[in-house]
């Protein structure tokens, strides 16, 4: 198994927000988590990455059979987790390019492998850009500085290309992207697709799902998994709403 | 409410000046000027023990040594301290009962709004009416005191609650603190006092209205709050004074002490006589306001509308000791004519996680001067605090000054301190807007100085907006709809 | 030493020697003055939280002229056609102290230009008036020893810009007083650098009072770069007055120093000035650095603003004191001041005072000043791409110095300054022991 979230209960400010979440994702899988507004969904995915200020009550996160939780932010990544932000920050003065190099170099260092000089950087970067159809905007840009909504989405999927991680978090990727930005967004991520990796695809809509499609589609709701199925869980959902979901659950308890 | 906070706002920035009437009763005075002799005099008057009798003579010995600071954007004329009284006092007059007040004083705090008939009075807030140097009556004292609620007159108090007053009295403003608190010590007549229990939410609005009456008087009032853990008591007060020629010194001290978890609102509307528009006679306004948050999780906020006086000089500060305090300062400051007014806050972090929010709205027109002066200062152990401040000024004409002095300390890597400030005039555009749909400029600049201020405005109480308004209608009686 | 002793060694120091008596009686004047105003302490408003008391603190010595000058060539900035100039232990460091460059430009010595031009350089001495004079400008007034000197005609555009160099002398408990004039007449326009260093570990001060005069139209750029070692004090004082639609460009960085003071006063005289400055200072172990703004709008139409930025490291403190004062007739005035800082530790210390002083209704002023972490957010961001907080953190605070630094527009300078900051927030760049300018630039993976 790649990835395993075992009875995972966390919280924020004392306010519990998962309460006792399962998922086995295993390699070469698509994963879709849905859910309606406020369930944990972002939650899940921030706890994974290690973001600072959650509280973990219980469960336990493992990676390969490696716990992650108490690994700072840039070991979950360096171990090869990655999260697609739904709001990539503007980092002003940051140039593209030398976050990039310090994000690919530490984490080769880290695996033991030498650093990337200039010019490997440079051929890397031209064949993830011809792979994922994606230009990447690095000339005297500062990192997601004055890019547009779809930009910085694109941005988030060419910076996977470069890192190829072991499994890849995709928190609401598809929110504010037109049908074009939709479709390239939705190719990359498919093109980064291996036997090897997995795909988590945090999202509202089935529409995404018509491009990457999953293999699983778990319904997060109340911070718990409440429904795991097909595909056609997603297209279920589109055509009932999440209304019969919470009357499930509520008529359960 | 809001239309009625517009209508209230109007009448501040417009109109004149409705409480400059004088009572005439017969006054008691002191001797003139300040000495040991006149200390002792005031002592004597309210019967006070002698440890209080010691800390207003240790007070005005180093008084006698300091100097009116002259650090504030301010212009003020020599003051001569030995020229006025330190005490001046309503004569009593041979009464049915000791209970009772002389009808001219009722009569005056009813032209002013003010009901000292509980019956008659607005349900919800209870109040200490102080005229000059003493305090004439102080509404619902009964009712509150079933809930263990102590709010009388501070005098009163020092011979009730003398431990109550001594343990406290001091703690937010140490003795000696700076010139015109100092002054405050030795001289001090009468203000309000309130001791609210633990865990007792205070059930009605507590309010002190001001009233200086007598020629040639200063008032130099205190007011001492204590917040015990977990109560909650809103605070509000009022002043005003005749019009005269003279300026006249109000130099107060407020005191406000938070156990853990406490939360106190002082709300304040400062309406004293500004003076006229060529800039004769009004209020010297020489206020040390502070509230000490000791207990961990405590809140206080304080809210300023000042419109009165010739002259500002008022920083209310939070002393933010306990871990997670927060401190609130929310203030609307006009000047107009010659008006001058240096105002502002203080906020100084000490415990962890303390939080500080300022909104400073200045308005300033005619030929007056308006300053934001304020202090954040984040102590080295007040880790993870924040402060933000917004200090924003509108000028009204091409000859008066709108100021911004803020002072900004930090002395730990974990805390974040945002200041912002801008200074423009009224909006041409959002002017001509309103002109567009038939609204006169008069009325558009109020309107817009309204949303300005509204801020501010917003934080005042509910009741409190009723009772200031009742304050500042008292003879526009059927001429304000 | 103690600030009666340093009064009281003023006489001593005082030495007018060969000069028009003019002058003599100017500096005797300056003397007295500074005598009056006794020196400043920490309780006045304007020194509130400086450490400019330890400056009274040394038994100082004058310049002495047997001092081996320093080699020149020393801080040539690589690549970058300037025309430098060399002042060490007080003087400058020239064959040939006084140029006729281009169009009629002068620039060199002051003390030349006091023989060769006397007319025009006593004018400029005497034009501000005594009774303005703080004590340190009047202490200069009545010691300096020499100073740069430029006076660009009218419509001469200077074609390469100058760079001053000062370097703070080998002696111990050096005092050096540098008094520097800058005149562009109508439509000129000049570029200059000052560079400030000291040679040796020994404790040492060096005051200098800038006047610059900025012609109708004219158009300046200043640049400074302040290197100098933990134990020296180095405090300069610029005085700019413009006239109408001139156009000033002043950038300081302060790398090291012990006490880093610069204090800029800006005379908007005419109508449509524009100035802005930009400074940038990095403190770290013990050191100070203040720097003291104060813009007074004193016509209608002009422009000012000011972004100041401070790191505060170690025990090192900071102060900013910013003042723009409107006058009553200066309407439709738009000045903006900002004031950025971090401070990186528990036992650092950053004050700010950003002043708006406004009596004309018919501007646009604002203000900000923020003391603050860096951004969770995007430390988090990096973070999750597998950088670590310590390289995040560098990258941050890099990017809040570039930001200062991109807006040079001399390319070899900024690439030079560029490398200098990330030296500096690596903590490699020690104060001056040799000349900053000329350093490697050794690859790193980060910055």
């Amino acid at each position: 198994m790649l990835l395993e979230i075992k009875d995972l209960c966390a919280g924020i400010n004392g306010k519990e927000i998962l309460k006792g979440v399962n998922l086995q994702i295993n390699k070469g899988e698509v994963h879709a988590i849905m859910g309606p507004n406020g369930t944990g969904k972002s939650t899940l995915a921030s706890i994974i990455a290690g973001r600072p200020g959650y509280d973990i009550t219980r469960g336990d996160i493992l990676l390969n059979g490696k716990s992650l939780l108490g690994m700072p932010p840039e070991q979950r990544a360096q171990e090869g987790i990655f999260l697609g932000f739904q709001y990539p920050v503007e980092i002003p003065g940051v140039s593209m390019a030398s976050f990039l190099r310090a994000a690919i170099n530490e984490t080769r260092r880290y695996r033991g492998q030498l650093p990337l000089g200039a010019v490997a950087f440079a051929r890397q970067m031209k064949e993830k850009e011809e792979m994922v159809e994606i230009k990447a905007k690095m000339k005297n840009r500062s990192v997601n500085e004055g890019f547009s909504g779809g930009e910085k989405k694109k941005n988030e999927i060419f910076q996977l290309a470069m890192l190829e991680p072991k499994v890849a978090i995709l928190d609401e990727t598809d929110s504010g992207l037109d049908i074009d930005a939709l479709r390239i967004v939705a190719g990359g991520v498919n093109k980064c697709k291996t036997e090897e990796n997995a795909t988590v695809v945090i999202t509202h809509y089935q529409r995404l799902l018509e491009y990457i499609v999953p293999n699983y589609v778990h319904i997060l709701y109340g911070g718990r998994v409440v429904k795991t199925g097909g595909r056609e869980l997603s297209l279920e959902l589109e055509e009932k709403g999440y209304d019969w979901i919470k009357a499930q659950v509520e008529g359960e308890e | 409410m809001t239309q009625k906070k517009n209508e209230v706002f109007n009448e501040v920035t417009s109109g004149d000046y409705k409480y400059g009437f004088v009572t005439d009763i017969e006054t008691e005075f002191s001797p003139k000027g300040i000495s040991e002799e006149v200390v002792r005099y005031i002592s004597a008057k309210k019967e006070e023990p002698e440890w209080l009798l010691e800390f207003r003579l240790k007070a005005l010995a180093k008084w006698q040594t300091m100097t009116m600071p002259n650090w504030a954007h301010l212009d003020i004329p020599p003051i001569d301290f030995n020229d006025l009284y330190y005490y001046a006092a309503p004569k009593k007059k041979k009464l049915a009962s000791m209970d009772e007040v002389d009808p001219e004083l009722i009569d005056t705090f009813n032209r002013l709004g003010i009901s000292l008939n509980e019956q008659k009075k607005l349900s919800g807030v209870a109040v200490d009416a102080v005229i000059d140097s003493v305090s004439v009556k102080t509404t619902f004292s009964d009712s509150l005191a079933e809930l263990g609620i102590v709010f009388m007159s501070f005098s009163e108090a020092v011979k009730k609650h003398p431990e109550l007053v001594r343990r406290f009295v001091g703690q937010a403003v140490p003795s000696g603190d700076n010139f015109f608190s100092t002054l405050n010590d030795a001289v001090f007549s009468d203000g309000s006092f309130c001791y609210i229990p633990k865990g007792v939410r205070c059930p009605m609005d507590l309010s002190t209205y001001f009233r200086i009456n007598a020629e040639g008087s200063g008032q130099f009032e205190r007011t001492l709050i204590v917040a015990d853990e977990g109560s909650y008591v809103s605070y509000l007060e009022g002043c005003t004074a005749p019009q005269r020629d003279e300026n006249q010194l109000h130099a107060a001290v407020v005191e406000i002490i938070l156990m853990k978890d406490a939360e106190v609102k002082y709300s304040t509307v400062q309406n004293w006589y500004p003076g006229n528009k060529e800039g004769r006679g009004g209020i010297f306004n020489f206020v040390t306001k502070r509230g000490l948050c000791r207990g961990d999780h405590s809140k206080l906020s304080w809210t300023q509308v000042e419109t009165g006086s010739a002259i500002t000089w008022k920083y209310p500060g939070c002393v933010l000791g306990g871990d997670n305090s927060v401190g609130e300062f929310y203030s609307v400051a006009v000047t107009n004519n010659y008006q001058q007014a240096d105002t502002g806050s203080k906020m100084i972090h000490l415990g962890k996680n303390t939080k500080s929010t300022i909104i400073s709205k200045g308005i300033s027109a005619g030929k007056s001067q308006n300053s934001y002066r304020g202090l954040v200062r984040i102590a080295p152990r007040a880790t993870g605090s924040r402060n933000f401040s917004q200090c924003d000024s509108l000028l009204l004409s091409d000859t008066c000054g709108a100021h911004t002095f803020p002072y900004i300390d930090t002395a730990n890597s974990s805390s974040v301190v945002e200041h912002e400030a801008t200074t423009s005039k009224i909006s041409e555009e959002q002017l001509f807007y309103c002109q567009q749909r038939g609204i006169s400029s008069e009325t558009a600049v109020g309107l817009i100085v309204n949303g300005y201020a509204g801020a501010v405005l917003k934080k005042l109480p509910l009741e409190f907006a009723a009772e200031a308004q009742k304050l500042l209608n008292v003879s526009l009686e059927g001429s304000v709809g | 030493m103690s600030a009666e002793k340093f009064l009281a060694s003023l006489e001593r120091w005082f030495q007018p020697g060969s000069e028009p008596p003019e002058m003599g009686a100017l500096r005797r004047a300056a003397l007295e003055r500074a005598h009056a105003l006794g020196v400043p302490t920490p309780k006045m408003e304007r020194w509130r939280q400086s450490g400019v008391a330890n400056v009274f603190e040394h038994n100082y010595n004058l310049p002495k002229r047997d001092r081996l000058p320093m080699s020149p060539g020393r801080c040539q900035l690589d690549a970058m056609a300037t025309t430098a100039m060399h002042f060490s232990a007080g003087k400058i460091e020239s064959a040939q102290p006084l140029q006729r460059l281009q169009d009629g430009v002068i620039a060199g010595s002051l003390r030349a230009a006091m023989k060769e031009e006397p007319e025009l350089v006593q004018r400029l001495l005497a034009e501000r008036g005594l009774d303005k004079m703080g004590f340190f400008n009047a202490v200069n007034m009545a010691l300096f020893t020499d100073g740069f000197f430029l006076h660009v005609p009218k419509n001469v555009v200077l074609a390469r810009p100058i760079q001053v160099i000062h370097v703070l002398g080998e002696y111990r408990d050096a005092l050096e007083n540098l008094r520097n004039f800058v005149v562009l007449e109508e439509g000129a326009e000049a570029t200059l650098l000052f560079c400030d260093h000291s040679s040796g570990r020994e404790y040492g001060f060096a005051s200098s009072v800038n006047q610059f005069q900025i012609g109708p139209g004219a158009g300046f750029k200043l640049y400074r770069v302040q290197n100098l070692s933990d134990e020296a004090a180095c405090f300069h004082q610029d005085f700019f007055t413009q006239q109408e639609n001139s156009r000033l460009f002043s950038h300081t960085i302060g790398f090291n120093g012990g006490l880093l003071r610069g204090e800029t006063h800006v005379d908007l005289q005419g109508k449509g000035a524009d100035c802005e400055f930009v400074g940038l200072s990095l403190s770290s172990r013990g050191q100070r650095m203040e720097n003291f703004v104060k813009v007074e709008h004193q016509v209608p139409h002009c422009t000012s603003r000011e972004v100041f930025k401070n790191i505060v490291d170690d025990y090192a403190r900071g102060l900013f004191n910013g003042h723009v004062l409107v006058h009553p007739d200066a309407q439709k005035t738009e000045a903006y001041q900002n004031n950025s800082n971090i401070v990186l530790t528990d036992k650092a210390k950053m004050s700010s005072r950003p002043f708006l002083e406004i009596y004309a209704d018919d501007v646009k002023c604002s203000h900000g000043s923020s003391v603050g972490q860096l951004d969770d957010e995007a430390l988090f961001y990096m973070r999750q791409r597998g950088i670590s907080e310590e390289n995040a953190r560098l990258l941050l605070l890099y990017a809040f110095a570039a930001d200062v630094i991109n807006q040079i527009d001399i390319e070899p300078l900024r690439r030079q300054l560029d490398d200098m900051v990330k030296k500096r927030l690596r903590g490699e760049l020690p104060s001056c022991e040799d000349c900053v300018l000329s350093c490697s630039q050794p690859e790193f993976e980060v910055l």
